[in-house]
């Protein structure tokens, strides 16, 4: 009997190590190694910088086949920062982002061209309730073992965004987002 | 023979005439500028220094308050007046009591949407008001309660004039002639 579960421990054992062996990642979260930050102008002589502090995702990433990569983001709208509440509180508001009507901030990949280092994630975004298909530069940072038994991944992206074309008022032009995303392997 | 200050059992003082003068006129003024300033565009001239004021003055007024709500705690105001109804007695009181916590909780939710992040508010750029605590949600939830307590004490507003108004003119009595005449002392 103690045979028989030590063999189909054993078993439960290799089954979840094959599974893990896939590419499967999700967002440090919980370590918060994940940034999603904006850069806007201010008049033309500056810029504003913010960030989205709550936004959680996944991402499947392997060197060995990198077109096959992809990675989905959920970003809760109303965590906006920008270091300032009135203006956070604003911008969460009707003329902006609308934060009550459209929660959420989505992008989904659909395709990657590159290759395992550099290369563009298309995909589609949601953004103030209108879904347009984007193309983020990423480049992979690095990856492999951590010091704590787990293996990690990460990756930084750039894309320029119209808001405009969002819905959002047409002076506050282009929007640039940087983000850097560390995954955990599952 | 000076300027009567303190209530008498008949009489409104200058201290309790000049404060409710002076915080009816500053809250409407300070209703009609934040009314406004939420409309401007982000580059309207105006876009910065409405809400400075606006802050600004919120601030002294919040002083103003406070100061009107110890006085009228701690010296008994005249009596009213025999002819008005025990009806119209109670539901008064009720009114100036409403409209006495309505500006504290108007003035305290509009001082803790700017001070949400650490930030004070520098009134007049003369003395900063430090900010206090963080909470959650702080600006969103201290705005919406602003807003909507600014309304409820606007309405309020129109009752009360409406009713000393009629005191005025229908009634002819001295309700708001009291509010409006300063008095002096015999000795």
């Amino acid at each position: 009997m103690k045979k028989s579960i030590s063999l189909f421990l054993i078993f439960l054992f290799c089954v979840s190590g094959m599974q893990s062996y896939g590419a499967e990642y999700v967002f440090d979260k919980p370590g918060q190694h994940v940034f999603i930050t904006f850069k806007a102008s201010h008049l033309g002589y500056s810029y504003i910088l913010g960030h989205f502090e709550d936004f959680d995702g996944a991402f499947a990433y392997d060197s060995d086949k990198p077109e096959d990569s992809t990675v989905q983001v959920t970003i809760a709208a109303k965590s906006l920062d920008t270091d300032h509440a009135e203006r956070d509180k604003h911008l969460r508001g009707s003329e902006y982002l609308d934060v009550d009507t459209y929660p959420s901030i989505t992008f989904a990949s659909s395709s990657y061209a590159g290759g395992s280092t550099s290369g563009i994630m298309t995909g589609e975004l949601n953004l103030h309730g209108i879904s347009k298909t984007i193309a983020i530069d990423v480049s992979k940072i690095g990856e492999g073992d951590d010091p704590w038994g787990g293996y990690r991944s990460g990756f930084e992206g750039r894309v320029t965004l119209d808001a405009g074309g969002y819905g959002l008022p047409a002076w506050i032009g282009e929007v640039e987002i940087y983000l850097v995303v560390e995954g955990v392997r599952q | 023979m000076g300027i009567l200050l303190t209530d008498t059992p008949i009489r409104y003082g200058l201290v309790s005439i000049l404060t409710h003068w002076l915080i009816a006129l500053t809250y409407l003024g300070l209703f009609g500028v934040g009314w406004y300033m939420v409309t401007l565009d982000y580059y309207d001239p105006w876009y910065t220094a409405l809400p400075h004021w606006h802050k600004s003055v919120g601030m002294l007024l919040l002083i103003i308050v406070l100061c009107r709500g110890i006085w009228r705690l701690t010296v008994n105001k005249p009596s009213t007046l025999k002819t008005h109804s025990n009806w119209a007695a109670k539901s008064s009181r009720v009114v100036h009591w409403l409209m006495g916590l309505g500006m504290l909780v108007v003035l305290v939710s509009g001082y803790l949407i700017p001070t949400a992040e650490g930030r004070g508010i520098a009134v007049f750029n003369w003395v900063t008001f430090p900010a206090t605590f963080s909470l959650p949600d702080q600006e969103d939830l201290s705005g919406l309660v602003h807003r909507y307590i600014a309304y409820f004490i606007l309405g309020l507003s129109v009752l009360h004039a409406a009713a000393a108004l009629k005191h005025h003119f229908i009634d002819k009595d001295d309700t708001l002639r009291r509010m409006l005449r300063i008095s002096f002392n015999r000795s």
